[in-house]
């Protein structure tokens, strides 16, 4: 039976390609169409449009990002930040690595690390000057989440264009005033939010500033799950160059060593990407 | 056998083209994409390669429409054609040389190296060949590249059986006119010709340029032969992938007595004729590779795109590669989307959207 599966991303985007290697080579969900559709908004858009108007399964997956929400019924939210976060398991990395100790063309042989261990230490190396950052967006994150629950409708800052009842003058102005008015209203309420306060935005900085920068965080690979992997795995690519001469081709090819490198452990563990093994369960009936 | 680089001198419009097949790490790419618009030599260096590997192969079939001549060949104002390949054999494709040449009771060595090279010269310095002259370093290599030449010779006495296809490359084209050129064995053909069908069948294979003969051989093999159930498998699988929601569901005995292929969309059956272009376009691809047993081969692609909707062309991008066992795939193509999708693309000119191709273009010198 055909089924959909509505992706984030675009054609050839890195998403893409490590999901169809995934469910399609691996899982061998036959007669499966992956739908890129941008971001996780559009995601769910399409899923509810595709669910009325195609048969089939039609399925969605979106990024954890900050957050992210809960899956639905027909919406999966990976169980890690995004599809990058993957990529970095410390035995695909390893399995890359081992391919470049043994290509001297790749150019960046010193150093490589030699175990899972050895991995877990560069990336969380590599990890800790990320962190402030990751704090920042998720402090910022929780704080848009507490406006939008506070100011409800007002709290809507993405502006979009005032609509008149008509093409008129009068229409025109009227309309603008009553935009100007919505956003007089919205930062008046805004400025009397107790979580929009220095000292409430430093409570809530302070403790998960310290909970991701605690030994423990980098230590138990728990960064691999919360951390930006797009960032986490630019950072390890030039690193890796930096040691070498590498092609313009390194990163790209380095990218396809780590989606092969996912391929060999999802058949041999079966615990690795859980979440996309369900999914291809349901994706089959 | 895998092409890992390649140098073009003096062929037809190309003066001199440079080609690295390689990634950042030394490997062959499974799948290269030598990208232009028209005119750009595209077809001229699929030509190439072909010519310089697959005429060593013992098994190459010149493009129909490629008649070898000077004009046809050797670039204006040269005087020669020059042609030079790095080609990779694995250790198991080289054992499984070996114990062919073995099989087949002919003496020789093989020469115990990953990387050859070999140079086709056009014309032929000696005379000896209208279709130039190959040369290999070490010069003992050139057995390699007979392995399924010696494989099909032993197939025909019966003495090898189609499980070494999975150990020894070839090369194959894939022209514009996606004709689907394959074989059909003496027995499936008369089965399907309701002829009669025992040990008194010759051994041996009938060539065929219909693809609905080619699919209906496919699927009848598969049911006479479960051997080959997996492979007819496999061309159902990624028939049903890339053209959901299309599958293949296998063939019957209609009410005259017929052989017919059935196909699928959602509960809707139909047969051969209900297929699309782009559909026999895929077919043709799949049951090619299926049925000529394609691993460890150089396929040499032309205009991936012809026929094709865009999804579908980014569809046979990912599947071609993982068709049959560790083929390569070199592919020509004039679609930007095909080249937007493939960052490693080879550029061989701009093809007219020129803000979206100020990074393309890779490894490819003129």
């Amino acid at each position: 039976m055909a089924s959909t599966l509505v992706i984030e991303g675009e054609a050839g985007s890195l998403d893409y390609r490590l999901l169809h290697r995934l469910l399609v080579d691996c899982a061998r969900v036959d007669g499966l169409t992956l739908r890129p559709a941008g971001g996780d908004a559009t995601v769910r858009a399409v899923v509810a449009h595709l669910r009325g108007h195609e048969g089939g399964t039609v399925l969605g997956l979106v990024d954890r990002n900050r957050g992210g929400g809960e899956s639905t019924d027909h919406v999966v939210v990976l169980a890690r930040h995004e599809i990058e976060n993957y990529l970095l398991e410390p035995g695909v990395v390893l399995a890359a690595c081992e391919v470049l100790r043994t290509a001297p063309s790749a150019g960046c042989t010193p150093a490589l690390p030699a175990d899972e261990a050895a991995v877990l230490d560069l990336l969380g190396e590599l990890a800790a000057p990320l962190v402030p950052l990751h704090c920042l967006r998720q402090v910022e994150a929780l704080l848009r989440a507490r406006i939008g629950a506070a100011l409800g409708d007002l709290g809507r800052t993405s502006y979009s264009a005032p609509r008149p009842n008509d093409g008129s003058a009068a229409a025109c102005l009227a309309s603008l005033e009553q935009e100007a008015r919505r956003f007089v209203a919205a930062c008046a309420a805004a400025a009397e939010l107790a979580d929009l306060a220095p000292a409430a935005v430093r409570a809530l900085w302070t403790p998960e500033h310290a909970r991701l920068t605690a030994s423990e965080f980098l230590a138990s690979g728990q960064f691999l799950v919360e951390l930006d992997g797009k960032q986490l795995l630019a950072a390890l690519v030039a690193k890796l160059q930096a040691t070498g001469r590498p092609r313009a081709s390194f990163a790209a090819d380095f990218e396809r060593l780590l989606i092969d490198g996912c391929a060999e452990r999802w058949a041999a563990a079966p615990t690795f990407f859980v979440e996309l093994r369900d999914l291809a369960e349901r994706l089959r009936r | 056998m895998h092409i890992a680089a390649a140098e073009i001198r003096n062929f037809r419009g190309i003066d001199a083209l440079d080609l690295d097949f390689t990634d950042a790490f030394g490997r062959v790419r499974p799948l290269s994409l030598l990208v232009g618009p028209n005119a750009s030599g595209k077809t001229s260096a699929l030509d190439a390669l072909a010519i310089a590997v697959g005429g060593q192969t013992g098994q190459f079939a010149l493009r129909p429409d490629w008649d070898i001549r000077p004009s046809t060949v050797i670039r204006h104002g040269a005087l020669a054609s020059t042609v030079t390949c790095t080609v990779r054999f694995g250790a198991d494709e080289r054992d499984a040389v070996r114990d062919l040449l073995a099989l087949s009771q002919q003496p020789g060595d093989v020469p115990d190296v990953e990387e050859t090279r070999i140079t086709w010269v056009y014309p032929d310095p000696e005379r000896n060949s209208r279709l130039g002259r190959h040369s290999t370093e070490p010069r003992s290599a050139w057995r390699l590249f007979r392995g399924r030449r010696l494989l099909v010779d032993l197939l025909a006495a019966r003495l090898a059986g189609t499980e070494w296809f999975r150990r020894v490359g070839g090369v194959f084209t894939f022209d514009q006119r996606r004709l689907p050129n394959s074989t059909v064995p003496q027995d499936i053909w008369n089965y399907l010709n309701d002829l009669p069908v025992d040990s008194r069948c010759p051994p041996g294979e009938r060539t065929t340029g219909d693809l609905h003969t080619l699919l209906r051989a496919l699927a009848v093999d598969a049911a006479l032969a479960p051997a080959d159930e997996t492979m007819f498998g496999e061309v159902q699988r990624q028939f049903a992938g890339l053209c959901p929601p299309h599958r293949w569901l296998g063939v019957r005995r209609d009410d005259t007595g017929q052989i017919t292929l059935r196909f699928a969309c959602q509960e809707t059956e139909y047969d051969f004729d209900g297929l699309s272009s782009g559909q026999e376009v895929v077919l043709s691809y799949l049951a090619r590779i299926a049925r000529e047993r394609m691993c460890q081969a150089v396929l040499l692609v032309d205009e991936l795109e012809l026929h094709l909707h865009p999804y579908w062309q980014q569809q046979l991008l990912y599947v071609l590669p993982r068709m049959g066992e560790d083929n390569q795939v070199i592919a020509t193509s004039h679609s930007a989307h095909l080249r937007d999708l493939l960052p490693e693309a080879v550029s061989l000119g701009a093809l007219g959207d020129r803000a979206r191709e100020a990074g393309v273009g890779v490894d490819a010198g003129h």
